[in-house]
């Protein structure tokens, strides 16, 4: 398998605080991979510094060939990462169109010129760009919310608008932090079959960091454990579920809570 | 007062709302785009009629291609103050930025007396201010309709630019949330400094429309600034809308205040500001403010 991202010996420090230490792991071509872990395993700061709004003080990432720690924010999703967020970053005064029409941003390939002067090349790239949101707008069943502004639609309704304009650029790598955060059970059910319908569709990369082990069961391939800032185990849902240290670290933890209740 | 006089001072009043409208806009799109109130937008207009005057009236460049550079100096010049200055700043706190710009305000408002010198110059204008259109025995200022209309094509102009095209929509993007606009590639360096450039064209229209009407001279934006901010407050910071209905209704309601109580006239913007600060912070159009925990 082609590996699309690596990480290799990431250690990011805040002050006295090791947040990552010494991480290495990889997402493969069309491969979904799930960071998990307790609260304050690093898995958010691990991603951070995968678009590079963090900067590692040890170690590489590199996504085909590019090197992510040397690079801005702004400039990773030219490289193909889009990304989804914990608590659904929108535009919220902004239609479901325009939010989508964004996500387009780095296909604009037309400079100031040509969009002053109303340039062929300017009207052929802005019927595109539209077409191609209003085709993502039609893959996810959003054409009753089209052009309704984004803060008034329900919260199911905005993860997914969110996962759109995320879609919506192409990527070669999706990220999502949290993505069922904050649904209902029933929801949650409908988002994780959504996402792999998409993933079969599209041929996606996925990496996301999650707690609800339902869903990384059913999403994930590979399954990547960090505790404390380290990773403690790499490897299918099946190898996760039954590996001894992951038991002790992570789902011990629940484990135990569990047979404190049965008490 | 006669139906003649009521007419006359409506006119007035829309054309000196269009005034106050687009420096109201002007404030309102940096706010929005930047949440930074600019000083320096009354010294930044003043560059682009001094330029003009100058272009026009000591070199003999026809009016309409010094009006136009005027209008780019101005743009240049506010695109350059935050990309040298704001952008970089270690005071990135709102009172930082606010005082910066005041800063910037003062001196280049000394800068440009020195260069262009404080006395009372006569800005060409496109019409003859004294010139009037006859309409029975009912006579309207031709500049007055210019101004009027030439606020009102700014504002539509305004609209489209920010409602249609993809530098409006990131400008909006921008003003909701910059994490995330970085985060989906949008530059926004460059969406920020092109929304300097706009308010500075805005405002800087605003004061080579006015100018021709009065004499140019290093204070000629103080007073149509102040109104200005006072109606962005009126209609509400975040709105656009708002900053035109804003302007509009400070112009019309001073025109025929001060018709009755002149003296009065200048304190009553700041009645206004006042009673939409105590009764209604977010303005007439403005939304609420909804902060994310």
């Amino acid at each position: 398998m082609t590996v699309l991202l690596e990480a290799k010996n990431v250690t990011l420090r805040f002050g006295g605080v090791t947040a990552v230490n010494d991480v290495s792991f990889t997402v493969g071509a069309n491969e979904t991979v799930a960071l998990i872990g307790p609260n304050g395993a690093g898995k958010s700061s691990l991603f951070n510094c995968i678009t590079a709004l963090y900067k590692p003080q040890v170690g590489n990432i590199s996504f085909m060939g590019q090197e992510l720690t040397k690079t801005s924010p702004d400039s990773i999703a030219s490289l193909g990462i889009s990304r989804t967020f914990q608590n659904i970053e929108l535009f919220g005064g902004l239609t479901v169109l325009e939010n989508l029409l964004l996500g387009r941003h780095q296909h604009l390939k037309v400079n100031l010129f040509h969009a002053m002067l109303g340039t062929p090349t300017w009207v052929k790239s802005e019927v595109e760009q539209i077409k191609r949101a209003e085709a993502m707008i039609e893959l996810l069943e959003l054409q009753p919310y089209r052009d309704r502004r984004v803060r008034g639609l329900p919260y199911g309704v905005q993860k997914i608008v969110e996962i759109g304009r995320a879609l919506v650029s192409e990527p070669k790598l999706l990220l999502m932090d949290e993505p069922v955060a904050g649904l209902t059970t029933d929801e949650k059910d409908e988002l994780v079959q959504r996402l792999g319908e998409l993933k079969n569709e599209l041929g996606l990369s996925i990496l996301l960091v999650e707690h609800d082990i339902r869903v990384v069961s059913s999403l994930a391939e590979r399954i990547v454990v960090l505790e404390y800032g380290r990773k403690i185990a790499d490897g299918t849902p099946e190898q996760i579920r039954n590996d001894p240290v992951v038991i002790a670290a992570y789902l011990g933890e629940e484990a135990q809570t569990l047979e404190g209740q049965k008490k | 007062m006669s139906l003649e006089q009521a007419i006359r001072l409506l006119i007035i009043g829309i054309e000196v709302g269009s005034i106050y409208a687009l420096v109201a806009l002007s404030v309102v799109l940096l706010y929005r785009t930047s949440r930074v109130l600019n000083f320096g937008q009354g010294e930044l207009a003043l560059l682009a009629c001094f330029l003009t005057f100058t272009l026009t009236s000591r070199m003999g460049v026809p009016l309409w291609l010094s009006f136009l550079a005027g209008l780019a100096a101005s743009a240049v010049a506010a695109g350059a103050f935050y990309f040298f200055l704001m952008r970089r700043a270690k005071a990135q706190d709102p009172m930082g930025l606010l005082i910066l710009t005041l800063g910037f305000s003062l001196f280049a408002n000394g800068g440009l007396s020195l260069l262009f010198g404080v006395d009372n110059k006569q800005m060409p204008g496109f019409v003859d201010v004294i010139e009037t259109w006859q309409i029975g025995n009912f006579s309207i200022s031709k500049n007055s309709v210019l101004v009027a209309v030439a606020g009102l094509i700014l504002m539509i102009g305004l609209y489209f630019f920010v409602q249609k095209s993809k530098i409006g929509l990131a400008m909006r993007a921008v003003s909701q949330n910059p994490e995330v606009a970085k985060a989906l590639g949008i530059p926004v360096n460059v969406v920020l400094v092109s929304s300097w450039a706009v308010a500075a064209i805005l405002g800087s229209a605003a004061a080579l429309l006015l100018a021709p009407a009065i004499s140019l001279n290093p204070s000629l934006m103080l007073d149509p600034l102040n109104k200005g901010f006072a109606a962005a407050v009126v209609g509400g910071m975040t709105s656009l809308p708002g900053a035109v209905l804003g302007g509009y209704l400070l112009g019309i309601i001073e025109a025929y205040v001060g018709n009755f109580v002149p003296a009065f006239k200048l304190a009553l913007a700041f009645i206004l500001v006042i009673l939409v600060l105590v009764f209604r912070p977010h303005g007439l159009l403005g939304e609420k403010e909804t902060r994310r925990a």
